[in-house]
């Protein structure tokens, strides 16, 4: 799952690959990505369907630094697929509940 | 584009054995989509991966006999704590945790023999063909069929044998505003008659709204309204989701999966950053 090798690593931009991941990882990382403040462009492509690669690309107009909108980013992530989680045993034991 | 989202809220709007649907208010689409994706692709489940075929005269080749044992749903509610993952198991058939073996020997004395799922015999009690009525093949007179098979946990991405769901959807939620001041009811209901989803009704003369959420968002009431007096939008940050299983685990317990993956993934990018 998920190895991450980095291409270039500057302040302001980003590029790595990460192995064994695709769209679903990718388009939810730049998603999340793009609105952030300070961020010029982010960006992800999978450079053939049958290699299990995802490249994203990030860059910034220096206010922050790439790589912790990045980390940011997938922080996000781990916090909302954790409430997500943690609201749906709440609804579902709501449901059963009222059910009995 | 997406904006701040706080405050997420499900609620369950239907639920039974086979699916699920509910309604997620404030949560980022992409962030939704991604786990749905994940239903599909990542949750794992019990599959047959390898045959070891002793005997077989039927008309069907030993591989086509394998791939159709591969796509019969196994129970898989229990295995997943049982055996062990994915990526460890797979080619791994030394290691004792990891395949469930299931056995299968027919014959058709004179007449014809449908054998069907419900005839595997299963060393694991939890892990068991979902339907027992999948026919696997036909055996003519004095056919012979029986063979060894071996199941074990694996990822719809490595092959669509393995995932859990038969349906994964989500979608906006229809929000449809009536002008009563334009709308000429009964004496109209062109909206009505056209709608496919039976969203409309009229009752006492007066255009309703009588199943918002069975609304495709298709839009022909607007197209056929002569006055403009109805107008299909929906609601920002909310949609509906719909999971359907294929029997191999319970619903609630692949949406709970896929977003534990999801967590997971997170995590475990953040730490190979961290390096
Ligand atoms: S948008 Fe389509 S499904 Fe929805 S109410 Fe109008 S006609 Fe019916
Ligand atoms: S088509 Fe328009 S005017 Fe006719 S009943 Fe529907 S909303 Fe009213």
């Amino acid at each position: 799952m998920g190895k991450i090798e980095v291409k270039k690593l500057e302040d302001t931009e980003l590029e790595l690959i990460i192995h064994d991941e695709d769209h679903t990882i990718g388009n939810l990382i730049v998603k999340l990505a793009e609105d952030k403040p300070g961020v010029t462009y982010v960006a992800y492509r999978i450079e053939h369907p049958l290699i299990p690669r995802l490249i994203v690309t990030l860059m910034t107009d220096g206010s922050v630094k790439a790589l912790d909108v990045l980390k940011e980013t997938l922080r996000e992530i781990r916090d909302l697929s954790r409430q997500f989680r943690e609201e749906f045993i709440r609804a579902f034991s709501e449901y059963e509940g009222k059910k009995a | 584009m997406l904006g701040e989202v706080t405050g997420l809220k499900i609620k369950i709007l239907e639920y039974d054995d086979r699916s699920i649907r509910f309604l997620v208010e404030n949560i980022p689409l992409a962030l939704l989509n991604a786990i749905r994706r994940l239903t599909i692709s990542d949750v794992p489940s019990m599959a047959i991966d390898y045959v070891y075929f002793i005997e077989n005269s039927s008309p069907l080749y030993d591989e086509i006999v394998a791939h159709r044992l591969g796509l019969i749903p196994l129970t898989s509610d229990r295995a997943l704590e049982k055996y062990g993952p994915p990526e460890e198991c797979r080619d791994n058939e030394e290691r004792p945790d990891c395949y469930a073996r299931l056995y299968l020997e027919a014959e058709a004395s004179d007449g014809t023999k449908v054998v069907y799922s419900g005839d595997l015999v299963s060393d694991d009690e939890d892990v068991q063909p979902v339907y027992k009525n999948i026919p696997i093949v036909v055996l003519g007179p004095g056919q012979k069929i029986s063979f060894e098979a071996r199941a074990r946990l694996g990822r719809g991405r490595e092959h669509a044998k393995w995932s859990p769901v038969s349906a994964a959807t989500h979608k906006y939620v229809p929000q449809i505003i009536v002008n009563s001041e334009k709308c000429y009811g009964e004496s109209c209901a062109k909206c009505v008659n056209v709608c496919p989803k039976n969203v409309l009704k009229i009752k006492d003369g007066r255009l309703v709204v009588e199943d918002e959420l069975s609304c495709s968002l298709c839009r022909q009431c607007e197209k056929v309204c002569p006055t403009d007096a109805i107008l299909v939008s929906w609601k920002p940050n909310s949609y509906i989701m719909y999971v359907e299983s294929t029997g191999v685990l319970r619903p609630e317990r692949i949406v709970l999966e896929a977003s534990r993956i999801l967590e997971e993934k997170a995590e475990q990018l953040l730490s190979e950053l961290e390096k």
